[in-house]
Protein backbone atom coordinates (compact mmCIF):
# COMPACT_ATOMS: atom_id res chain seq x y z
CA UNK A 1 0.00 0.00 0.00
CA UNK A 2 1.34 3.48 -0.86
CA UNK A 3 0.53 6.57 0.79
CA UNK A 4 -0.16 9.84 -1.03
CA UNK A 5 3.13 11.13 -0.27
CA UNK A 6 5.16 8.10 -1.84
CA UNK A 7 5.73 6.41 1.02
CA UNK A 8 5.30 2.57 1.57
CA UNK A 9 2.51 2.00 4.29
CA UNK A 10 2.63 -1.81 3.51
CA UNK A 11 4.55 -4.55 1.95
CA UNK A 12 3.59 -7.96 1.89
CA UNK A 13 5.22 -11.50 2.20
CA UNK A 14 5.11 -12.17 -1.58
CA UNK A 15 6.70 -8.83 -2.37
CA UNK A 16 9.44 -9.60 -0.09
CA UNK A 17 10.09 -12.46 -1.72
CA UNK A 18 9.91 -11.07 -5.26
CA UNK A 19 12.15 -8.41 -4.37
CA UNK A 20 14.20 -9.65 -1.83
CA UNK A 21 13.59 -6.48 -0.04
CA UNK A 22 11.61 -7.06 3.59
CA UNK A 23 9.10 -4.68 4.73
CA UNK A 24 11.50 -3.79 7.69
CA UNK A 25 13.26 -1.72 5.31
CA UNK A 26 10.57 -0.41 2.64
CA UNK A 27 8.12 0.50 4.63
CA UNK A 28 7.41 4.16 6.11
CA UNK A 29 10.34 5.13 3.00
CA UNK A 30 9.46 6.71 -0.31
CA UNK A 31 9.13 3.74 -2.92
CA UNK A 32 11.04 5.68 -5.61
CA UNK A 33 13.93 5.06 -3.21
CA UNK A 34 13.68 1.33 -4.13
CA UNK A 35 12.09 1.62 -7.57
CA UNK A 36 12.49 4.27 -10.34
CA UNK A 37 9.98 3.67 -12.23
CA UNK A 38 7.42 4.66 -10.21
CA UNK A 39 9.10 8.55 -10.68
CA UNK A 40 7.62 8.60 -14.80
CA UNK A 41 5.32 11.40 -14.99
CA UNK A 42 2.86 8.70 -16.54
CA UNK A 43 2.70 6.76 -13.47
CA UNK A 44 2.55 9.81 -10.95
CA UNK A 45 -0.12 11.52 -12.83
CA UNK A 46 -2.26 8.35 -12.81
CA UNK A 47 -1.66 7.97 -9.13
CA UNK A 48 -2.89 11.19 -8.63
CA UNK A 49 -6.45 9.94 -9.89
CA UNK A 50 -6.28 7.68 -7.13
CA UNK A 51 -5.03 9.70 -4.49
CA UNK A 52 -7.72 12.71 -5.04
CA UNK A 53 -10.64 10.57 -5.99
CA UNK A 54 -10.18 7.03 -5.12
CA UNK A 55 -10.43 6.02 -9.21
CA UNK A 56 -9.39 2.66 -9.81
CA UNK A 57 -6.13 2.02 -11.72
CA UNK A 58 -5.05 -0.84 -14.28
CA UNK A 59 -1.62 -1.19 -15.37
CA UNK A 60 -1.38 -3.82 -18.20
CA UNK A 61 1.50 -6.23 -18.42
CA UNK A 62 1.25 -5.52 -22.52
CA UNK A 63 2.30 -1.89 -21.70
CA UNK A 64 3.91 -1.71 -19.01
CA UNK A 65 5.58 -5.46 -18.29
CA UNK A 66 6.78 -4.97 -14.78
CA UNK A 67 6.09 -1.95 -12.34
CA UNK A 68 7.54 -3.21 -9.68
CA UNK A 69 10.89 -4.63 -11.08
CA UNK A 70 11.91 -7.76 -10.08
CA UNK A 71 13.28 -11.49 -11.45
CA UNK A 72 12.01 -14.72 -11.42
CA UNK A 73 14.19 -17.44 -10.03
CA UNK A 74 15.59 -18.44 -13.08
CA UNK A 75 16.40 -14.58 -14.30
CA UNK A 76 14.13 -13.88 -16.21
CA UNK A 77 11.51 -10.29 -15.35
CA UNK A 78 8.31 -11.17 -13.44
CA UNK A 79 5.94 -9.73 -16.01
CA UNK A 80 2.91 -8.04 -13.63
CA UNK A 81 -0.52 -7.11 -14.26
CA UNK A 82 -1.71 -4.31 -11.68
CA UNK A 83 -4.72 -3.05 -10.35
CA UNK A 84 -4.52 -0.32 -7.99
CA UNK A 85 -7.46 0.85 -5.82
CA UNK A 86 -8.10 3.57 -3.70
CA UNK A 87 -8.40 3.43 0.29
CA UNK A 88 -10.39 5.86 1.85
CA UNK A 89 -7.45 7.98 4.16
CA UNK A 90 -7.54 10.90 5.97
CA UNK A 91 -9.09 14.56 4.47
CA UNK A 92 -11.11 12.52 2.00
CA UNK A 93 -8.33 11.69 0.00
CA UNK A 94 -7.09 7.97 -0.74
CA UNK A 95 -4.01 5.53 -0.73
CA UNK A 96 -3.25 3.35 -2.92
CA UNK A 97 -3.76 -0.63 -2.67
CA UNK A 98 -1.36 -2.03 -5.57
CA UNK A 99 -2.35 -6.07 -6.16
CA UNK A 100 0.37 -7.09 -8.28
CA UNK A 101 -0.65 -10.37 -10.12
CA UNK A 102 2.54 -12.31 -11.72
CA UNK A 103 1.00 -13.17 -15.36
CA UNK A 104 5.02 -14.09 -16.59
CA UNK A 105 3.38 -17.94 -17.03
CA UNK A 106 0.19 -16.58 -18.55
CA UNK A 107 1.84 -14.12 -20.93
CA UNK A 108 4.22 -17.80 -22.56
CA UNK A 109 1.18 -19.91 -22.71
CA UNK A 110 -0.41 -16.81 -24.72
CA UNK A 111 2.20 -16.05 -26.79
CA UNK A 112 3.08 -20.20 -27.84
CA UNK A 113 -0.76 -20.06 -28.22
CA UNK A 114 -0.79 -17.04 -30.66
CA UNK A 115 1.95 -19.29 -32.71
CA UNK A 116 0.43 -22.12 -32.57
CA UNK A 117 -2.69 -20.61 -33.78
CA UNK A 118 -0.74 -18.61 -36.78
CA UNK A 119 1.19 -21.40 -38.34
CA UNK A 120 -2.12 -23.58 -38.28
CA UNK A 121 -3.58 -20.43 -39.78
CA UNK A 122 -0.95 -20.10 -42.55
CA UNK A 123 -1.17 -24.03 -42.88
CA UNK A 124 -4.73 -23.79 -43.79
CA UNK A 125 -4.66 -20.90 -45.96
CA UNK A 126 -2.25 -22.61 -47.76
CA UNK A 127 -3.82 -25.97 -48.16
CA UNK A 128 -6.56 -24.46 -49.67
CA UNK A 129 -4.52 -21.90 -52.12
CA UNK A 130 -3.41 -25.64 -52.76
CA UNK A 131 -6.00 -27.26 -53.02
CA UNK A 132 -7.34 -24.67 -55.54
CA UNK A 133 -4.16 -24.96 -57.81
CA UNK A 134 -4.91 -28.74 -58.01
CA UNK A 135 -8.62 -28.38 -58.90
CA UNK A 136 -7.76 -26.18 -61.55
CA UNK A 137 -5.06 -28.31 -62.90
CA UNK A 138 -7.16 -31.25 -62.22
CA UNK A 139 -9.94 -29.46 -64.79
CA UNK A 140 -7.26 -28.38 -67.06
CA UNK A 141 -5.63 -31.72 -67.78
CA UNK A 142 -9.24 -33.57 -68.13
CA UNK A 143 -10.34 -31.35 -70.42
CA UNK A 144 -6.91 -31.44 -72.12
CA UNK A 145 -7.38 -35.34 -72.15
CA UNK A 146 -10.87 -35.03 -73.73
CA UNK A 147 -10.10 -32.58 -75.93
CA UNK A 148 -7.18 -34.31 -77.35
CA UNK A 149 -8.89 -37.58 -77.09
CA UNK A 150 -11.69 -36.34 -79.75
CA UNK A 151 -9.13 -34.74 -82.14
CA UNK A 152 -6.84 -38.07 -82.13
CA UNK A 153 -9.69 -40.35 -83.53
CA UNK A 154 -10.20 -38.50 -86.67
CA UNK A 155 -6.48 -38.62 -88.21
CA UNK A 156 -7.00 -42.56 -86.39
CA UNK A 157 -9.69 -43.31 -89.04
CA UNK A 158 -8.49 -41.66 -92.10
CA UNK A 159 -5.17 -43.82 -90.90
CA UNK A 160 -7.57 -46.87 -91.46
CA UNK A 161 -9.32 -45.90 -94.00
CA UNK A 162 -5.96 -44.79 -96.45
CA UNK A 163 -4.13 -48.41 -95.60
CA UNK A 164 -7.65 -49.81 -96.68
CA UNK A 165 -8.26 -48.14 -99.87
CA UNK A 166 -4.23 -48.45 -100.90
CA UNK A 167 -4.54 -52.33 -100.02
CA UNK A 168 -7.52 -52.75 -102.63
CA UNK A 169 -6.38 -49.70 -105.39
CA UNK A 170 -2.88 -51.09 -105.78
CA UNK A 171 -3.73 -54.44 -105.44
CA UNK A 172 -1.23 -56.81 -107.01
CA UNK A 173 0.79 -54.09 -107.65
CA UNK A 174 2.13 -54.21 -103.83
CA UNK A 175 5.15 -55.74 -103.13
CA UNK A 176 4.36 -59.24 -100.98
CA UNK A 177 5.82 -58.15 -98.08
CA UNK A 178 3.48 -55.00 -98.45
CA UNK A 179 0.19 -56.42 -97.20
CA UNK A 180 1.20 -57.41 -93.92
CA UNK A 181 2.99 -54.23 -93.24
CA UNK A 182 -0.48 -52.40 -94.10
CA UNK A 183 -2.52 -54.98 -91.76
CA UNK A 184 0.01 -54.00 -89.38
CA UNK A 185 -0.53 -50.02 -89.57
CA UNK A 186 -4.47 -51.20 -88.88
CA UNK A 187 -3.57 -53.45 -85.90
CA UNK A 188 -1.92 -50.38 -84.80
CA UNK A 189 -4.25 -47.88 -85.34
CA UNK A 190 -6.80 -50.23 -83.58
CA UNK A 191 -5.04 -50.44 -80.95
CA UNK A 192 -4.33 -46.79 -80.46
CA UNK A 193 -8.32 -46.10 -80.90
CA UNK A 194 -8.90 -48.33 -78.17
CA UNK A 195 -6.39 -46.31 -76.07
CA UNK A 196 -8.02 -42.88 -77.19
CA UNK A 197 -11.89 -44.42 -76.58
CA UNK A 198 -10.50 -45.68 -73.05
CA UNK A 199 -8.74 -42.60 -71.91
CA UNK A 200 -12.11 -40.81 -73.63
CA UNK A 201 -14.50 -43.30 -70.90
CA UNK A 202 -12.34 -42.43 -68.02
CA UNK A 203 -12.13 -38.56 -68.76
CA UNK A 204 -16.15 -38.95 -68.86
CA UNK A 205 -16.25 -40.92 -65.99
CA UNK A 206 -14.66 -38.27 -64.17
CA UNK A 207 -16.86 -35.61 -65.81
CA UNK A 208 -20.31 -36.55 -65.75
CA UNK A 209 -22.31 -34.97 -63.06
CA UNK A 210 -24.24 -37.31 -60.79
CA UNK A 211 -27.57 -37.26 -60.03
CA UNK A 212 -28.22 -40.55 -58.16
CA UNK A 213 -31.07 -42.26 -58.12
CA UNK A 214 -32.13 -46.23 -57.03
CA UNK A 215 -30.29 -48.13 -59.13
CA UNK A 216 -31.45 -52.48 -59.54
CA UNK A 217 -27.99 -54.20 -59.75
CA UNK A 218 -29.81 -57.25 -61.23
CA UNK A 219 -31.17 -54.81 -64.18
CA UNK A 220 -27.55 -53.65 -64.68
CA UNK A 221 -25.93 -56.66 -64.73
CA UNK A 222 -28.36 -58.01 -67.14
CA UNK A 223 -27.43 -54.82 -69.38
CA UNK A 224 -23.69 -55.53 -68.96
CA UNK A 225 -24.36 -59.32 -69.57
CA UNK A 226 -26.13 -58.07 -73.22
CA UNK A 227 -23.69 -55.80 -74.33
CA UNK A 228 -20.76 -58.61 -73.77
CA UNK A 229 -23.03 -61.62 -75.71
CA UNK A 230 -20.24 -61.36 -78.25
CA UNK A 231 -17.45 -62.24 -76.33
CA UNK A 232 -19.09 -64.16 -73.98
CA UNK A 233 -20.63 -66.68 -76.72
CA UNK A 234 -16.80 -67.11 -78.40
CA UNK A 235 -15.15 -67.86 -74.82
CA UNK A 236 -18.46 -69.86 -73.74
CA UNK A 237 -17.95 -67.98 -70.56
CA UNK A 238 -20.06 -68.86 -67.57
CA UNK A 239 -21.42 -65.99 -65.38
CA UNK A 240 -23.10 -66.96 -62.50
CA UNK A 241 -24.31 -64.65 -59.97
CA UNK A 242 -26.89 -64.18 -56.69
CA UNK A 243 -29.54 -61.81 -56.87
CA UNK A 244 -28.40 -58.30 -56.53
CA UNK A 245 -29.73 -55.70 -54.34
CA UNK A 246 -30.85 -51.93 -55.01
CA UNK A 247 -28.15 -49.37 -54.27
CA UNK A 248 -28.14 -45.00 -55.01
CA UNK A 249 -26.03 -44.41 -57.69
CA UNK A 250 -25.84 -43.64 -62.17
CA UNK A 251 -26.87 -46.70 -63.31
CA UNK A 252 -25.31 -46.09 -67.02
CA UNK A 253 -21.91 -45.68 -65.10
CA UNK A 254 -22.06 -48.60 -62.34
CA UNK A 255 -23.32 -50.99 -65.65
CA UNK A 256 -20.28 -49.55 -67.42
CA UNK A 257 -18.33 -50.83 -64.14
CA UNK A 258 -19.79 -54.35 -64.35
CA UNK A 259 -19.16 -54.47 -68.24
CA UNK A 260 -15.38 -53.92 -67.43
CA UNK A 261 -15.25 -56.54 -64.02
CA UNK A 262 -16.85 -59.17 -66.42
CA UNK A 263 -14.64 -58.46 -70.07
CA UNK A 264 -11.37 -58.59 -68.12
CA UNK A 265 -12.48 -61.69 -66.39
CA UNK A 266 -13.32 -63.04 -69.82
CA UNK A 267 -10.64 -61.57 -71.31
CA UNK A 268 -7.48 -62.67 -68.67
CA UNK A 269 -8.64 -66.49 -69.05
CA UNK A 270 -6.21 -69.52 -68.67
CA UNK A 271 -5.31 -71.03 -71.99
CA UNK A 272 -7.64 -73.83 -72.64
CA UNK A 273 -10.05 -73.33 -69.94
CA UNK A 274 -13.81 -71.58 -70.24
CA UNK A 275 -14.04 -68.62 -68.32
CA UNK A 276 -16.16 -68.40 -64.97
CA UNK A 277 -17.36 -65.35 -63.50
CA UNK A 278 -18.77 -65.45 -60.23
CA UNK A 279 -20.94 -62.50 -58.59
CA UNK A 280 -21.94 -61.93 -55.27
CA UNK A 281 -22.69 -59.30 -52.87
CA UNK A 282 -22.59 -58.86 -49.13
CA UNK A 283 -24.14 -55.75 -46.60
CA UNK A 284 -21.59 -54.27 -44.70
CA UNK A 285 -23.09 -50.68 -42.89
CA UNK A 286 -24.65 -48.15 -45.26
CA UNK A 287 -22.88 -49.88 -48.01
CA UNK A 288 -22.92 -52.78 -50.39
CA UNK A 289 -20.10 -54.88 -50.78
CA UNK A 290 -19.99 -56.84 -54.44
CA UNK A 291 -17.42 -59.44 -55.23
CA UNK A 292 -16.50 -60.58 -58.98
CA UNK A 293 -14.76 -63.68 -59.62
CA UNK A 294 -13.07 -65.26 -62.07
CA UNK A 295 -11.10 -68.70 -62.51
CA UNK A 296 -8.37 -66.91 -65.15
CA UNK A 297 -4.94 -65.85 -65.05
CA UNK A 298 -5.54 -63.51 -61.73
CA UNK A 299 -3.73 -60.57 -60.14
CA UNK A 300 -0.09 -60.68 -58.93
CA UNK A 301 -0.58 -59.08 -55.01
CA UNK A 302 2.63 -56.76 -55.71
CA UNK A 303 0.08 -55.05 -58.34
CA UNK A 304 -3.02 -55.08 -56.28
CA UNK A 305 -2.79 -51.20 -56.10
CA UNK A 306 -0.87 -50.59 -59.78
CA UNK A 307 -3.43 -52.20 -61.59
CA UNK A 308 -6.01 -49.41 -61.30
CA UNK A 309 -3.61 -46.85 -62.61
CA UNK A 310 -4.80 -45.72 -66.00
CA UNK A 311 -2.32 -47.49 -68.81
CA UNK A 312 -0.55 -50.19 -66.44
CA UNK A 313 -0.31 -53.59 -67.92
CA UNK A 314 -0.05 -56.29 -66.30
CA UNK A 315 0.02 -58.38 -69.17
CA UNK A 316 1.86 -57.91 -72.58
CA UNK A 317 -0.61 -56.61 -75.31
CA UNK A 318 0.86 -59.59 -77.61
CA UNK A 319 -0.68 -61.76 -75.19
CA UNK A 320 -3.68 -59.61 -74.35
CA UNK A 321 -5.70 -56.89 -76.26
CA UNK A 322 -6.79 -53.75 -74.11
CA UNK A 323 -6.64 -50.04 -73.25
CA UNK A 324 -5.07 -50.75 -69.85
CA UNK A 325 -7.89 -47.75 -68.40
CA UNK A 326 -10.67 -50.39 -68.02
CA UNK A 327 -9.71 -50.81 -64.10
CA UNK A 328 -8.54 -47.47 -63.47
CA UNK A 329 -12.61 -46.13 -65.14
CA UNK A 330 -13.99 -48.67 -63.13
CA UNK A 331 -12.15 -46.94 -59.89
CA UNK A 332 -12.85 -43.29 -61.01
CA UNK A 333 -16.89 -44.78 -61.18
CA UNK A 334 -16.88 -46.35 -57.64
CA UNK A 335 -14.98 -43.99 -55.92
CA UNK A 336 -17.20 -40.94 -57.25
CA UNK A 337 -20.08 -43.09 -55.38
CA UNK A 338 -18.48 -42.91 -52.91
CA UNK A 339 -17.20 -46.08 -52.82
CA UNK A 340 -14.04 -48.17 -53.08
CA UNK A 341 -12.45 -50.82 -55.08
CA UNK A 342 -9.54 -53.35 -54.70
CA UNK A 343 -8.07 -56.56 -55.98
CA UNK A 344 -8.90 -59.17 -53.16
CA UNK A 345 -5.38 -60.75 -52.26
CA UNK A 346 -6.60 -63.55 -50.53
CA UNK A 347 -8.94 -64.69 -53.49
CA UNK A 348 -8.21 -68.35 -54.54
CA UNK A 349 -6.58 -68.95 -57.94
CA UNK A 350 -7.97 -66.14 -60.41
CA UNK A 351 -9.06 -62.61 -59.72
CA UNK A 352 -11.22 -61.09 -57.51
CA UNK A 353 -12.34 -57.55 -57.79
CA UNK A 354 -14.31 -56.29 -54.99
CA UNK A 355 -15.63 -52.66 -54.81
CA UNK A 356 -18.50 -51.03 -52.77
CA UNK A 357 -21.60 -48.84 -53.28
CA UNK A 358 -24.02 -47.06 -51.17
CA UNK A 359 -27.08 -48.69 -50.09
CA UNK A 360 -30.61 -47.75 -50.77
CA UNK A 361 -32.47 -47.22 -47.83
CA UNK A 362 -36.02 -48.75 -48.62
CA UNK A 363 -38.79 -46.32 -47.87
CA UNK A 364 -36.19 -43.01 -48.32
CA UNK A 365 -36.55 -40.42 -51.72
CA UNK A 366 -35.08 -42.90 -53.87
CA UNK A 367 -33.27 -39.32 -55.40
CA UNK A 368 -30.67 -37.63 -54.09
CA UNK A 369 -28.85 -34.47 -54.88
CA UNK A 370 -25.45 -35.63 -55.96
CA UNK A 371 -22.02 -34.14 -55.59
CA UNK A 372 -21.88 -31.90 -58.75
CA UNK A 373 -17.98 -33.01 -59.67
CA UNK A 374 -16.28 -30.79 -63.12
CA UNK A 375 -19.50 -30.84 -65.32
CA UNK A 376 -18.73 -30.90 -68.89
CA UNK A 377 -21.90 -30.51 -70.85
CA UNK A 378 -25.06 -29.93 -69.10
CA UNK A 379 -27.00 -32.63 -71.81
CA UNK A 380 -24.49 -35.41 -71.36
CA UNK A 381 -25.77 -37.71 -68.32
CA UNK A 382 -24.43 -41.13 -67.19
CA UNK B 1 -36.82 16.99 -17.09
CA UNK B 2 -36.27 18.77 -20.40
CA UNK B 3 -32.92 17.19 -22.48
CA UNK B 4 -33.07 19.62 -25.68
CA UNK B 5 -29.96 19.99 -27.90
CA UNK B 6 -27.88 22.57 -26.06
CA UNK B 7 -27.98 19.97 -23.30
CA UNK B 8 -26.78 17.14 -25.51
CA UNK B 9 -24.11 19.32 -26.76
CA UNK B 10 -22.72 20.29 -23.41
CA UNK B 11 -22.70 16.76 -21.80
CA UNK B 12 -20.80 16.46 -25.43
CA UNK B 13 -18.29 19.17 -25.05
CA UNK B 14 -17.79 17.77 -20.87
CA UNK B 15 -17.01 13.85 -22.53
CA UNK B 16 -14.81 15.24 -25.40
CA UNK B 17 -12.86 17.10 -22.18
CA UNK B 18 -13.03 13.76 -20.05
CA UNK B 19 -11.31 11.92 -23.30
CA UNK B 20 -9.09 14.65 -24.07
CA UNK B 21 -7.34 13.97 -20.68
CA UNK B 22 -7.82 10.18 -21.19
CA UNK B 23 -5.53 10.85 -24.83
CA UNK B 24 -2.87 12.43 -22.67
CA UNK B 25 -2.45 9.80 -20.83
CA UNK B 26 -2.19 7.46 -23.47
CA UNK B 27 0.36 9.70 -25.20
CA UNK B 28 2.41 9.36 -22.10
CA UNK B 29 1.92 5.86 -22.20
CA UNK B 30 2.78 4.64 -25.76
CA UNK B 31 4.85 7.72 -26.84
CA UNK B 32 2.64 7.78 -30.19
CA UNK B 33 0.35 10.84 -30.36
CA UNK B 34 -3.77 9.22 -29.58
CA UNK B 35 -6.62 11.64 -30.15
CA UNK B 36 -9.80 10.54 -28.94
CA UNK B 37 -13.28 12.74 -30.31
CA UNK B 38 -16.31 12.66 -29.54
CA UNK B 39 -18.45 13.48 -32.99
CA UNK B 40 -22.07 12.85 -30.76
CA UNK B 41 -24.38 12.11 -28.01
CA UNK B 42 -27.32 10.46 -27.84
CA UNK B 43 -30.26 10.12 -25.31
CA UNK B 44 -31.53 6.69 -25.02
CA UNK B 45 -34.02 4.60 -23.23
CA UNK B 46 -31.96 1.08 -21.98
CA UNK B 47 -34.36 -0.88 -23.70
CA UNK B 48 -34.16 0.72 -27.18
CA UNK B 49 -29.94 0.66 -26.55
CA UNK B 50 -29.88 -3.15 -28.48
CA UNK B 51 -31.36 -1.83 -31.83
CA UNK B 52 -28.19 0.36 -31.68
CA UNK B 53 -25.47 -1.63 -30.41
CA UNK B 54 -26.76 -4.64 -32.44
CA UNK B 55 -26.96 -2.82 -35.67
CA UNK B 56 -23.37 -0.99 -35.30
CA UNK B 57 -21.73 -3.61 -33.76
CA UNK B 58 -22.24 -6.86 -35.37
CA UNK B 59 -22.28 -9.82 -33.25
CA UNK B 60 -19.57 -10.39 -30.94
CA UNK B 61 -18.42 -7.04 -28.19
CA UNK B 62 -15.52 -6.62 -26.20
CA UNK B 63 -16.67 -4.13 -23.44
CA UNK B 64 -14.82 -2.63 -20.09
CA UNK B 65 -17.58 -1.58 -17.71
CA UNK B 66 -17.16 0.92 -14.60
CA UNK B 67 -19.55 1.05 -11.83
CA UNK B 68 -19.86 4.19 -9.66
CA UNK B 69 -21.98 5.60 -6.91
CA UNK B 70 -22.43 8.58 -4.89
CA UNK B 71 -23.20 11.80 -6.15
CA UNK B 72 -24.07 10.19 -9.31
CA UNK B 73 -24.40 6.43 -9.87
CA UNK B 74 -24.76 3.76 -12.88
CA UNK B 75 -22.11 2.77 -14.96
CA UNK B 76 -19.95 3.36 -17.73
CA UNK B 77 -19.09 1.08 -20.02
CA UNK B 78 -16.66 1.34 -23.38
CA UNK B 79 -17.51 -1.00 -26.06
CA UNK B 80 -15.42 -2.26 -29.36
CA UNK B 81 -16.49 -4.82 -31.54
CA UNK B 82 -14.26 -7.48 -30.92
CA UNK B 83 -12.21 -7.30 -34.25
CA UNK B 84 -12.11 -3.22 -33.30
CA UNK B 85 -10.97 -4.17 -29.73
CA UNK B 86 -8.01 -6.48 -30.95
CA UNK B 87 -6.84 -3.65 -33.45
CA UNK B 88 -6.52 -0.96 -31.37
CA UNK B 89 -4.66 -3.00 -28.75
CA UNK B 90 -2.33 -3.89 -31.84
CA UNK B 91 -1.83 -0.10 -32.49
CA UNK B 92 -1.09 0.85 -28.75
CA UNK B 93 1.43 -2.21 -28.31
CA UNK B 94 3.22 -2.14 -31.60
CA UNK B 95 2.62 -6.13 -32.13
CA UNK B 96 1.02 -7.81 -35.33
CA UNK B 97 -2.65 -7.94 -35.25
CA UNK B 98 -2.55 -11.03 -36.58
CA UNK B 99 -5.95 -13.33 -35.75
CA UNK B 100 -8.59 -10.69 -34.28
CA UNK B 101 -8.92 -12.65 -31.01
CA UNK B 102 -9.29 -10.96 -27.70
CA UNK B 103 -6.70 -13.48 -25.83
CA UNK B 104 -6.28 -12.42 -21.83
CA UNK B 105 -3.07 -10.74 -22.42
CA UNK B 106 -4.93 -8.23 -25.40
CA UNK B 107 -8.46 -8.24 -22.75
CA UNK B 108 -6.03 -6.87 -19.90
CA UNK B 109 -4.71 -4.16 -22.01
CA UNK B 110 -8.00 -3.04 -23.39
CA UNK B 111 -9.09 -2.96 -19.72
CA UNK B 112 -6.34 -0.52 -18.91
CA UNK B 113 -7.49 1.53 -22.27
CA UNK B 114 -11.40 1.46 -20.61
CA UNK B 115 -9.83 2.29 -17.27
CA UNK B 116 -7.88 5.60 -18.89
CA UNK B 117 -10.97 6.49 -20.84
CA UNK B 118 -13.77 6.02 -18.20
CA UNK B 119 -11.24 7.45 -15.72
CA UNK B 120 -11.42 11.04 -17.64
CA UNK B 121 -14.47 10.79 -18.41
CA UNK B 122 -15.46 9.95 -14.53
CA UNK B 123 -13.07 12.93 -13.86
CA UNK B 124 -15.04 15.62 -15.80
CA UNK B 125 -18.01 14.44 -14.28
CA UNK B 126 -16.70 14.38 -10.70
CA UNK B 127 -16.10 18.23 -11.17
CA UNK B 128 -19.26 19.13 -12.45
CA UNK B 129 -21.73 17.18 -9.65
CA UNK B 130 -19.04 17.58 -6.70
CA UNK B 131 -19.85 15.58 -4.09
CA UNK B 132 -18.17 12.08 -3.61
CA UNK B 133 -18.44 9.26 -6.31
CA UNK B 134 -17.14 6.12 -4.57
CA UNK B 135 -15.82 3.33 -8.15
CA UNK B 136 -15.55 -0.52 -8.32
CA UNK B 137 -12.89 -2.02 -9.98
CA UNK B 138 -12.79 -2.06 -14.15
CA UNK B 139 -14.05 -5.50 -15.53
CA UNK B 140 -13.41 -7.02 -18.88
CA UNK B 141 -16.57 -8.35 -20.57
CA UNK B 142 -16.73 -9.99 -24.09
CA UNK B 143 -20.63 -10.52 -24.93
CA UNK B 144 -22.64 -11.19 -27.58
CA UNK B 145 -24.77 -7.70 -28.52
CA UNK B 146 -27.92 -9.54 -27.35
CA UNK B 147 -26.64 -10.00 -23.74
CA UNK B 148 -25.08 -6.57 -23.73
CA UNK B 149 -28.71 -5.55 -24.60
CA UNK B 150 -30.27 -7.42 -21.63
CA UNK B 151 -27.50 -6.02 -19.41
CA UNK B 152 -27.96 -2.33 -20.10
CA UNK B 153 -31.80 -3.36 -19.87
CA UNK B 154 -31.53 -4.54 -16.49
CA UNK B 155 -31.41 -1.12 -15.48
CA UNK B 156 -35.39 -0.28 -15.46
CA UNK B 157 -34.79 3.64 -13.69
CA UNK B 158 -31.71 4.56 -15.94
CA UNK B 159 -31.31 6.46 -19.26
CA UNK B 160 -28.60 5.26 -21.49
CA UNK B 161 -26.37 8.10 -22.94
CA UNK B 162 -24.35 7.10 -25.64
CA UNK B 163 -21.40 8.69 -27.34
CA UNK B 164 -19.90 7.59 -30.68
CA UNK B 165 -16.35 7.45 -29.64
CA UNK B 166 -13.07 7.80 -32.79
CA UNK B 167 -9.33 6.77 -32.08
CA UNK B 168 -6.45 8.39 -33.63
CA UNK B 169 -3.58 6.92 -33.40
CA UNK B 170 -0.68 8.77 -35.37
CA UNK B 171 2.23 7.39 -36.43
CA UNK B 172 5.34 8.81 -33.85
CA UNK B 173 4.79 11.70 -32.88
CA UNK B 174 3.45 13.45 -35.91
CA UNK B 175 0.30 14.63 -35.74
CA UNK B 176 -1.40 13.42 -38.80
CA UNK B 177 -1.94 10.34 -40.73
CA UNK B 178 -2.15 7.04 -38.73
CA UNK B 179 -5.12 4.74 -38.06
CA UNK B 180 -8.41 5.08 -36.29
CA UNK B 181 -10.85 2.41 -34.56
CA UNK B 182 -14.45 3.50 -33.67
CA UNK B 183 -16.13 2.64 -30.45
CA UNK B 184 -18.84 3.67 -28.23
CA UNK B 185 -18.70 4.87 -24.37
CA UNK B 186 -21.99 4.22 -23.13
CA UNK B 187 -23.11 5.86 -19.39
CA UNK B 188 -26.04 4.53 -18.15
CA UNK B 189 -27.05 6.76 -15.07
CA UNK B 190 -29.86 6.43 -13.02
CA UNK B 191 -32.90 9.33 -14.05
CA UNK B 192 -32.05 11.36 -10.82
CA UNK B 193 -28.45 10.89 -11.64
CA UNK B 194 -29.06 12.50 -15.26
CA UNK B 195 -31.03 15.32 -14.05
CA UNK B 196 -28.21 16.27 -11.12
CA UNK B 197 -25.74 16.16 -13.67
CA UNK B 198 -28.00 18.00 -16.61
CA UNK B 199 -28.73 20.66 -13.48
CA UNK B 200 -25.07 20.95 -12.81
CA UNK B 201 -24.47 21.59 -16.71
CA UNK B 202 -26.95 24.23 -17.16
CA UNK B 203 -25.76 26.24 -14.13
CA UNK B 204 -22.10 26.47 -15.00
CA UNK B 205 -23.63 27.26 -18.03
CA UNK B 206 -25.38 30.60 -16.76
CA UNK B 207 -22.54 31.24 -14.32
CA UNK B 208 -20.34 31.28 -17.21
CA UNK B 209 -22.69 33.70 -18.85
CA UNK B 210 -23.29 36.45 -16.23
Amino acid sequence: MLLESGRVRFWNHALEEWTGISGEQIEGRPITDFFDKLREPKYVRRLENVFQRGAPLILSSQLHGQVIPCKLPGGEDRIQHVTVTGIPAAHGRFAALFAIQDVTDLTHRVRSYRKMRDEALDAKAELEAQTVRLTEAQHELERFVHVASHDLQEPLRALTAYSEFLEEDAGDALPPQAAPHLRHIRKEAARMQSVILGLLALSNATRTQLFPVAVDMDECLRNALESLSGPIAESQAQVRAEPLPRVLGVQSLIEEVLEHLIENAIKFRRPGLAPEVNIWCEASGDQWTFHVSDNGIGIEPRYSAKVFEPLFRLQSRADFEGSGVGLATCRTIVERHSGQIWNERRAPPGARICFTLPALVEGEDESAEGPYDYPYDRGQSG
Amino acid sequence: MKVGDEELDALRELMNIGVGRAAAALNDMIGRVVRLNVPSVSLIEPDKAGAVVSSEHGRRLACVRLRFEGSVHGSAHLIFPSEGGSKLVAMLTGEEPGAPDLDSLRAGTLTEVGNILLNGLMGSITSVVQGRIGYGLPVYIEHSAENLQRALCAESDSVLLLARTQFFLCKGQAEVGGERVDGEITLLLGFDSLAHLIERVQQMGEEALA
